[in-house]
């Protein structure tokens, strides 16, 4: 598993970059490309989450 | 003849830089509002953000804004004094984000946000429960209530390494956060059997740490594997893993998949999966359809007598999308229907039936970008 995610990525060459390179193949942080939603964070309390540390929800619940 | 043919090359050399340009514009400019309706909650988030890229350095800061409205509805089986009300409450949050070339394959990533308002509609629902009965406009108010004044801020510090040029990318990423909420009550007996009205942790501080590995495994597939764990006051800690793979099928088609878990101990469960299928049929012109699945098995309860704790929850999302980029604009479009579907309630939770009824929602998102 460790391999795989550390080394196993694939010799790429000019023509597949552009495949991979499209913006709708990046991870990106540009609200265009972004395929998830602000608000199914409150719907959905146990999506995971990118980025810092969210505010928390609960008080006597846990 | 030499002059005309300048011209032309001319010509064709700005159309070209027009269409293509050879380094991409420093600016870029972003609006995304959403929002999210059933028959008695309306919620939206709006947000514009700004991103500049200046020699090694990416910065971007965004703005955001958010509001619930809600028709309250007390459940009287149990509230006696309970009355219904029109909520509208908002939030309102800042965030920056700073990304600095420390050396070729080396990327500085620190950032920080800060919010003041309530982090969803289910703690603006509670917390209108808690008034009506800690503080009703027909009785005096119970010592020990106070108003709540939601907020809070968080920051991050990490590192980007790419260990592959182009096609190997690992993140690590310190996160903490601090939040004041808005905090739970329960009906007590101090030593002496006098009613005492107990008050939930108010300030609440999350640590966590989140790695990522983002890799080019093919000319046509691209993955990412997200972990993080965090804990945060009192509990114990939470584990959240996300894989995403995304797939060129074709020059026109890409699959986007993900799918994850979160645990928190003593039992806490949450599982997450969806996929996003794009076409081209025209150049810069994307159609899309969405399909997503979330289950849990219930919010933690640690309470005495009654909890707001969320029963098991199972959630669909199925939607679609338009996305169209014209020179260095681009505008998204994305419809959907959401359905949220809670296990019965428990008897501990009475007092919330209609906060976890069941719903339809439709979420509609708009998002557009301006580069210059």
């Amino acid at each position: 598993m460790a391999s795989v995610l550390l080394t196993g990525c694939a010799s790429v060459d000019d023509q597949g970059q552009r495949a991979v390179t499209r913006p709708n193949m990046q991870f990106s942080r540009s609200a265009i490309y972004t395929y998830s939603s602000k608000l199914m964070l409150q719907l959905q309390p146990g999506l995971a989450i990118s980025g810092g540390a969210q505010p928390s929800t609960c008080a006597l619940c846990r | 003849m030499i002059r005309t043919l300048g011209v032309l090359l001319l010509g064709g050399v700005i159309a070209m830089a027009e269409e293509v340009p050879l380094f991409p514009p420093p600016f870029t400019l972003e609006f995304d509002p959403e929002a999210i309706w059933a028959s008695d909650i309306l919620l939206s988030e709006s947000r514009v953000r700004f991103e500049h890229q200046i020699g090694d350095v990416n910065w971007d800061a965004s703005f955001s804004y958010t509001s619930f409205d809600m028709d309250y509805r007390p459940f009287t089986e149990f509230d006696f004094f309970g009355f219904e009300e029109d909520l509208d409450e908002d939030r309102f949050g800042g965030q920056a984000n700073l990304r600095y070339g420390l050396a070729d394959q080396l990327t500085l990533l620190v950032g920080g946000g800060a919010y003041d308002g309530y982090p969803d509609y289910r703690r603006v629902w509670i917390a209108n429960r808690y008034r009506q009965k800690y503080d009703h406009p027909d009785f005096p108010t119970i010592p020990g209530y106070e108003d709540p004044d939601p907020k809070g801020w968080s920051a991050y510090a990490g590192v980007r390494w790419e260990y592959l040029p182009l096609a190997g990318f690992a993140d690590v990423k310190l996160n903490y956060a601090a939040d004041q909420t808005a905090p739970g009550y329960e009906d007590s007996q101090d030593a002496a059997g006098n009613y005492l009205l107990l008050r939930g942790r108010e300030h609440l501080q999350t640590k966590g740490v989140g790695v990522s590995s983002e890799n080019v495994l093919t000319s046509w597939l691209r993955s990412l594997n997200e972990f993080s764990v965090s804990e945060t006051s009192e509990r114990d800690p939470r584990f959240s893993y996300q894989g995403s793979v995304n797939v060129a099928l074709g020059p026109a088609w890409t699959l986007r998949g993900y799918g994850g878990i979160t645990t928190e101990a003593p039992r806490f469960d949450a599982s997450f999966f969806g996929a996003t299928l794009e076409w081209e049929p025209l150049r810069d012109f994307f159609v899309g359809v969405t399909g997503r699945y979330y289950e849990d098995n219930g919010e933690i309860e640690d309470s005495l007598l009654t909890s707001s704790a969320a029963p098991p929850l199972r959630s669909w999302e199925l939607g679609g999308g338009l996305r169209y980029v014209w020179q260095r604009s681009a505008i998204k479009l994305y419809v959907a229907s959401v359905r949220t579907d809670y296990d019965p309630i428990r008897i501990g939770t009475a007092e919330f039936t209609y906060l976890y009824s069941d719903r339809n929602w439709v979420l509609a998102q708009i998002a557009y970008s301006w580069q210059f």
